[in-house]
């Protein structure tokens, strides 16, 4: 690793501190500001107020803002995000329980979204002008614009409740899931402890949360793909390789999409933070339990602590995975150095 | 590849334009039942704790249901008549302030605990310290009712009330008071997520959270067997993807709760049954009593007047609940119908028009609501008011809605002068449909409704022992209500469960706690 480069990382990383510092003092208090008091939520109907006050003293919303916000800032330094206000378990046991599963599905939708917009970007711009590029570009406009609920449905009423041919729901057929894992995800423990029914299950229910919203966000990245490999493939050097007698497909797949690569792999950074928004109306739709469906049921409940943690979490891996990309760069680009 | 692309474009296109056919009046047979496999059960509900001290939900209570008991139970199906449980024995003092339990004897716990009154004690002593440590919820049912529970000898407890309450068996009956392992409980902690239960015909084997729970039956336990050795129940997010698995066969039983729409669509198909029955759940109006024009009795009921339930009920709720004409529902103690008849706009614009309110000067109005917490057919129950209110003429609504925790704070601080509410009742005893709501200062449904003659008379009837008496109370309170018209009841909930050909015995209890053991997968 370059000097140069280290010296990036590590500017990068300091940078990452304030954006976090300033997100979750924004996401604390816009949670408090709104209305909605986790004690009338939490609690029964009937409550009194003086259940309502031993509510707030026992999770500590008793206390002044500023002290409220101090602790939570501590613990967070301390990577300790407090315990959950309808729960009484640890935030990071929640996250823990929750966070495997959108992951697995962010990662399965991810190489839905790669293969396919990939794949079909790269096919429009070697045939542009005809009617597969054609098809192709208002396919993925459709792609784009579909509701993420709406395809969901549609896939789970085809190839669930219609052909029979996949679950609708889940992660996993009932009473199949695992005591324990090693991941946390199925498809990945299944490999490790070579259970092959588990594998089989877990991609089974996997396959339609992951097209789902693979395909939506592939709309975006069929027309990426394209608009970046008509540009190279007008380069000289496709002309020069032409004219050496190289074959189509090596041209287009070998030396095009190489060099087009930097800009998609820009977008499939930044995907990561559509792909967790996108992540919580697909697991609402497909009951997958997931850290979006868990910050979903949590604002209901204005469980603060679980909220604030979730939250901060997200905003952790997509800095993480911003900077990944930013490195890449320089790997891919030999002409990039930091 | 150029075939590859137009065969991907056919087969998306032939399936976008299957899925846009609809499923209306599908008959298709479903997947056969696989044999010799976990019952599995559906719900959209979703786990909050197991520790029964706190606790106060439905599912988590249903949950715990299973694989505890309590000295006393509900007898599945009733509408509140309780049955023997983990006692062999009670007699109520004189006074009715002291029960005095026999315990059975030779009963444990699955890991072979015995079950004796130090158990019993454990687990009622550590209600107030669970409680005050988490911030008091289900525990008031027992520290606001009882005083104290002492051993008598090993096998027997006393329990002494700090009233007469004609209801304390039903109390006895409810999850603050299983009984619990002392072995595997901490007396001061309280045990989120702790599987150990109690003694009941199913033991919680596995949880996963948002996943599945996962229970097996008890090959220990005295009473009668769970008709299945192994139930899991599955969480859904939504009730539509819920009904989809049962269609596709991933579960044999969709419970809590189906939408209307959903229920419709399931009673098409074949191969699946779908069942309902009364249940205790009631919905109803809240008004601020203390702002005007709310504060005068002639406008609360001459609102009550111009609603027709039975439309309500058809067009709001798809015919998925009923009309309720009390606020104690029908199969309960004195229940009386006291608004069947009252339905009548003439009369009701007749009232308004004494309270100063004519077409000429229409009383103008907020009707507030929470969209998503009763279900997604509250803006249509919210709509079909505002639509029959504003037929008469002399009322003009504007809708207003605020989601759950805004709506609860805003109502609770009196800030919603007309809100759409709903009750699960704690315990099945018209105490809990009325003087819950009604008895000053009635300050958390944000009626603030204060009328000592009203007073008197929900004192009298939670201190009235003897029944004929007490029914006699609860009418004449359900004859004053009308006048009043603190609440107007608008529903009784239908409990809804779909299950597929070859399940038997889903008995669908008023208390809305579904009795997991009882159903049989052949």
């Amino acid at each position: 690793m370059s000097p140069g480069l280290r010296r990036y990382i590590v500017v990068r990383i300091l940078s990452t501190i304030p954006m976090l510092l300033i997100l979750v003092t924004l996401v604390f208090f816009i949670l408090r500001v709104i209305p909605g008091d986790p004690a009338l939520a939490v609690l029964r109907e009937g409550a009194s107020e003086e259940q309502l006050q031993s509510f707030r003293v026992a999770t500590g919303l008793d206390q002044p803002l500023h002290i409220q916000y101090l602790k939570f800032i501590s613990g967070v330094i301390r990577l300790d995000f407090g315990e959950s206000m309808t729960r009484n378990v640890p935030v990071i046991d929640e996250i823990k329980t929750f966070f495997p599963a959108t992951v697995e599905l962010a990662l399965a939708a991810m190489s839905v979204t790669a293969t396919v917009g990939i794949f079909f970007g790269v096919y429009a711009a070697h045939h542009r002008k005809k009617f597969s590029d054609y098809s192709i570009r208002v396919s993925s406009i459709i792609l784009y614009s579909v509701p993420i609920f709406w395809l969901g449905i549609m896939l789970q009423m085809v190839f669930g409740a219609q052909l029979g041919w996949l679950p609708v729901a889940g992660r996993l057929d009932a009473g199949n899931t695992p005591e324990a894992t090693i991941t946390g995800l199925y498809t990945i423990d299944a490999i490790l402890t070579l259970d092959k029914d588990l594998f089989v299950d877990a991609v089974r229910h996997l396959v339609l949360p992951a097209t789902t919203l693979g395909l939506v966000l592939a709309g975006i990245f069929i027309r990426l793909t394209r608009a970046n490999m008509l540009d190279v493939l007008q380069q000289d050097f496709i002309v020069a390789g032409r004219a050496r007698g190289l074959k189509e497909r090596v041209l287009v797949y070998q030396h095009g999409l190489r060099n087009a690569f930097i800009p998609i792999v820009t977008l499939l950074g930044l995907q990561v933070a559509l792909l967790l928004a996108g992540a919580i109306l697909t697991e609402t739709t497909f009951s997958w339990p997931g850290l979006g469906r868990l910050v979903v049921d949590r604002i209901y409940d204005r469980d603060f602590t679980t909220l604030q943690g979730t939250i901060l979490f997200f905003a952790l891996i997509v800095a993480s995975v911003s900077l990944i990309v930013d490195v890449l760069y320089g790997f891919l680009d030999p002409r990039i150095r930091y | 590849m150029r075939k590859f692309i137009h065969i991907v474009s056919l087969v998306t296109v032939s399936l976008l334009l299957a899925a846009c056919g609809g499923n209306e009046g599908t008959t298709e047979t479903p997947p056969e039942l696989p044999q010799d496999e976990a019952l599995v059960i559906g719900t959209t509900d979703s786990w909050s704790s197991f520790e029964p001290a706190w606790v106060y939900s439905f599912h988590d209570w249903e949950l715990f249901h299973q694989c505890a008991d309590g000295l006393l139970n509900i007898v599945p199906g009733s509408a509140g008549e309780v049955e023997l449980a983990l006692a062999e024995s009670y007699e109520v003092s004189a006074d009715g302030l002291e029960f005095t339990f026999k315990l059975r004897e030779g009963v444990t716990f699955p890991d072979g605990t015995p079950l004796n009154a130090a158990a019993v004690l454990f687990s009622l002593n550590r209600i107030a310290p669970i409680n005050k440590a988490e911030g008091e919820d289900a525990g008031f049912l027992y520290s606001e009712y009882a005083s104290g529970v002492e051993a008598v000898d090993d096998m027997t407890v006393k329990i002494t009330f700090s009233a007469p309450f004609p209801f304390a068996s039903q109390l006895i009956a409810t999850n603050p008071w299983k009984i619990l392992n002392p072995a595997a409980w901490d007396a001061n902690v309280a045990g989120t997520t702790n599987t150990a239960c109690g003694i009941g015909p199913l033991m919680l084997e596995s949880f996963t959270e948002g996943e599945e729970t996962v229970f097996v039956a008890n090959a220990s336990y005295y009473g009668k067997p769970s008709n299945e050795s192994k139930v899991i129940i599955r969480y859904f997010a939504d009730s539509q993807t819920m009904a989809l698995a049962l269609r596709n066969g991933e579960i044999d039983v969709a419970w809590k709760s189906l939408s209307p729409a959903d229920t419709g669509a399931l009673e098409e198909v074949d191969g699946i049954t779908v069942e309902s029955a009364a249940g205790t759940e009631i919905r109803y109006i809240v008004y601020n009593s203390q702002t005007e024009p709310y504060d005068n009795p002639d406008v609360r009921l001459a609102l009550a007047k111009l609603i027709d339930r039975e439309q309500l009920a058809d067009l709001a709720w798809q015919g998925i609940k009923v009309p309720l004409f009390s606020m104690v529902p029908p199969g309960f103690l004195g229940h009386k119908p006291t608004y069947e008849g009252t339905e009548n706009v003439e009369e009701g614009v007749a009232l308004l028009a004494s309270a100063g309110y004519t077409r000429d000067n229409p009383l103008v109005l907020d009707l507030w609501y929470s969209p998503t917490h009763y279900g997604d057919t509250e803006p249509d129950v919210a709509a079909v008011i505002k639509q029959q209110w504003e037929a008469s003429g002399v009322v003009e609504v504007s809708l207003q809605f605020l989601e759950w925790a805004a709506f609860r704070e805003a109502g609770r601080s009196g800030e919603l002068p007309v809100s759409l509410l709903g009750w699960y009742p704690d315990y099945l005893d018209p105490d809990n449909y009325t003087k819950v709501f009604a008895h000053s200062p009635a300050t958390w449904s944000g009626s603030r409704y204060n009328n000592p003659n009203m007073d008197a008379l929900l004192d009298a009837q939670a201190a009235e022992l003897d029944e004929a008496a007490r029914i006699a109370i609860l009418e004449k309170i359900q004859d004053f209500w009308v006048g009043e018209s603190p609440f107007v009841p608008l529903s009784q909930g239908t409990l809804v469960a779909a299950y597929r050909d070859g399940i038997s015995n889903v008995i669908l209890d008023p208390l809305a706690l579904f009795h997991y053991f009882e159903v049989k997968k052949n």
